[in-house]
């Protein structure tokens, strides 16, 4: 036990020892992430000494960038699995080199997740109040509740997986799957919960149309599919280039692959809710105008929606044809405008649309606040740190830097 | 620091609510530069509370408004109002009151303006309230008075409750409250129309602090047309129920089914 103590302690000094030395580049990446956390903090410091009337929020639009983000992170928190059900249930080769820089990526986005509800909070210093055995969390009933437990158990799990897996590696000994298998297959059912409780978050609210269908969560998990593989596949091509890892031409081809399916599912559901929405024509219809033809107040919103819808409709199109999907620049645009596409349809437009106008009819015309969005930059700074570290001591080991026999 | 270990209201003892009440009485007494009074008066047995308003008689003349602000200590600056009186074009009286289509904003010399008519919205103080359904803590409950409260040292601000409110009847102390010492009102209720800490919701509570010792809100004191009124649901006699039976009574968003006992009224029933 005392061993298996002090090897562990080895593997965090020697991946301390990794992640502090590199060369110039390196510097100038992790510098650049640190100054935007640091600009975040700073921002939120102004938040906390005078509340959230630094933000553009306001009573007619209660929920608002902070929200969305987190909707949308959760999602690619969950769009881990779209690479570990090949990697691990299919052991299609390609995608199990990199499923665990995927892992990473759930990991980095369920921190992001939570830090955008926390930063959400007019009290952060009473978020114990919804805490388990601390506090008085409204169990079953409020989904918010929910959501805080199973975003925990799946932040568990990852992490779980992913220090077992990175440390098995640095053992130079492979993973014992009777520990590890069925502990990845739970992974896989609490990925679809988190982001299902997201979206049931807001497709139980009766008071605001635009979210109160059964279709969000079923689309919330097929736009989460998108945008997840469409932001590793360019970071892959990054790694590979600055790192000594392997990603194959293959495992980023197959991810094409599989975003033709998925983009076409995330498309469907899309034109089931608006069938629904210009048809029927009844409690929606505001919705509907704002969000396709826009009214006077926002005419910005139509533009936003045909613009997303223009990126995943063109990006659909270099997945779906293998001509165009195995060129990778090619690949890397589609990805790029499907990740696009998805962020301002999830993370800008879901909460704006549910809130305008309000439930009086009022429509505010927000936009997020400069103290927002840096709060919001930090937030992706600390994910990208985060991402950035774990990719760093992960491919050190595979590259032999790194490990209990070279230490 | 004992500020922040703070139990949840419901779980405190009759000490401990004591207690609390006292130093907040000392805190406000300081803060505002004169005897302030926290109570914690209970609900009473029997009783439901219930309002009524007639919106054939109202004029929109925010009187209430204002009443309400002064009695409930909301904040001035920024600016927050639990009543909000929402003007709609006579013309659509033929078809339904969909609130979405009413003005707040109107702005007249006189009112009430000419083809126009007033529907004063505040909480509606549901039965079945998913503003307390989607709270994460639960700081957000109703009392067996039917009366929706909050306690606003449990609430953790997540504004969960605004969006789920069909209503926007709940508001945010998005800064600081700006309540002039001046302009205090020190008669106060610990879940009702205390001074509000930053970061929390805060609505109507039917002036919890008045109407739970037998007085009238300060809204339908103020009215100047007769068009509110207030009484107990439980009672049959009760001028609430005698209106309810002799007036044509509806709720907003009946089609939600949060069974508000809130009641509008306009005309009377030639049947009953």
């Amino acid at each position: 036990m005392l061993s298996l103590l002090q090897e562990f302690w080895q593997f965090i000094r020697g991946s301390t020892l990794v992640v502090v030395r590199g060369g110039r580049r390196y510097y100038v990446w992790i510098a650049s992430l640190l100054a935007i956390i640091a600009l975040g903090a700073l921002a939120y410091v102004q938040q906390i000494d005078h509340g959230l009337i630094v933000s553009n929020m306001r009573d007619q639009l209660s929920w608002g960038l902070y929200i969305g983000n987190f909707a949308f992170l959760v999602g690619i928190a969950a769009a881990a699995v779209v690479l570990v059900i090949p990697a691990y249930i299919h052991g299609w080769k390609p995608i199990r080199d990199v499923v665990l820089l995927g892992e990473f990526m759930a990991v980095a986005a369920i921190v992001m997740s939570i830090l955008f509800v926390a930063v959400d909070l007019g009290r952060p210093d009473r978020i114990w109040h919804m805490m388990p055995l601390l506090g008085t969390p409204n169990f079953p009933y409020s989904m918010l509740v929910w959501d805080v437990l199973v975003l925990t158990a799946y932040l568990a799990i990852n992490v779980f997986i992913v220090t077992y897996l990175v440390y098995t590696s640095y053992r130079g000994r492979p993973y014992n799957p009777a520990l590890i298998l069925p502990i990845i297959f739970l992974s896989i059912p609490l990925a679809i919960s988190i982001h299902t409780v997201t979206a049931f978050l807001f497709a139980g609210v009766e008071a605001r149309p635009f979210w109160y269908t059964a279709i969000l969560a079923p689309r919330f998990i097929a736009s989460a599919f998108v945008s997840g593989p469409s932001l590793l596949v360019p970071v892959f091509m990054v790694v590979r280039r600055v790192r000594d890892f392997e990603i194959t031409d293959a495992a980023l081809t197959t991810i094409g692959q599989l975003l033709a399916y998925l983009m076409g599912i995330n498309l469907f559901f899309l034109g089931c809710e608006v069938f629904q929405e210009f048809y029927s024509h009844d409690s929606h219809a505001i919705q509907t105008e704002l969000r396709w033809l826009g009214v006077e107040e926002r005419a910005d919103i139509a533009w936003y929606t045909w613009l997303s819808l223009t990126g995943q409709v063109t990006a659909l199109l270099v997945f779906v044809v293998p001509e165009l999907r195995n060129r990778l620049p090619l690949l890397a645009t589609g990805c790029v405008l499907a990740f696009a596409g998805v962020y301002i349809e999830k993370g800008l437009g879901l909460v704006l649309l549910g809130m305008t106008p309000d439930v009086l009819g009022e429509v505010y015309a927000y936009t997020p606040s400069l103290i927002e969005m840096l709060v919001g930059a930090g937030i992706w700074g600390v994910g990208a740190l985060l991402f950035t570290l774990m990719v760093k001591v992960a491919t050190a080991i595979s590259a032999g830097d790194l490990g209990s026999r070279s230490a | 620091m004992e500020a922040f270990f703070q139990k949840h209201f419901r779980e405190m003892s009759e000490q401990e609510i004591e207690e609390l009440t006292n130093r907040l009485e000392r805190k406000y007494s300081a803060r505002y530069g004169r005897p302030f009074q926290v109570d914690a008066t209970g609900p009473l047995d029997g009783v439901v509370f219930g309002y009524g308003l007639d919106i054939s008689r109202c004029i929109g003349c925010r009187r209430c408004v204002y009443a309400c602000v002064k009695e409930n200590n909301q904040s001035r600056d920024p600016q927050i109002h639990w009543i909000r009186v929402l003007e709609f074009e006579r013309a659509i009286a033929s078809r339904s009151i969909d609130v979405k289509e009413g003005n707040p904003y109107y702005d007249h010399e006189e009112v009430p303006a000419e083809g126009k008519f007033y529907v004063p919205i505040a909480c509606q103080q549901c039965e079945d309230s998913p503003c307390t359904n989607v709270c994460p803590t639960g700081a957000t409950w109703q009392e067996p008075d039917g009366i929706v409260v909050i306690d606003y040292d449990w609430c953790i601000g997540c504004r969960y409750c605004m969006a789920a409110c069909p209503y926007g009847a709940r508001h945010f102390n998005w800064g600081e409250q700006g309540l002039p010492a001046e302009e205090a009102n020190p008669e106060t209720h610990l879940l009702g129309n205390r001074p509000r800490p930053r970061g929390v919701v805060e609505k109507c509570t039917f002036c919890i602090q008045r109407t739970r010792k037998g007085r009238y809100p300060a809204c339908v004191e103020v009215c100047p047309v007769g068009a509110r009124k207030f009484g107990n649901l439980l009672d049959p006699e009760s001028e609430i129920r005698h209106l309810m039976k002799h007036k044509r009574t509806f709720v907003l968003r009946a089609e939600l089914k949060t069974r508000p006992k809130f009641f509008y009224f306009y005309g009377s029933d030639p049947r009953a």
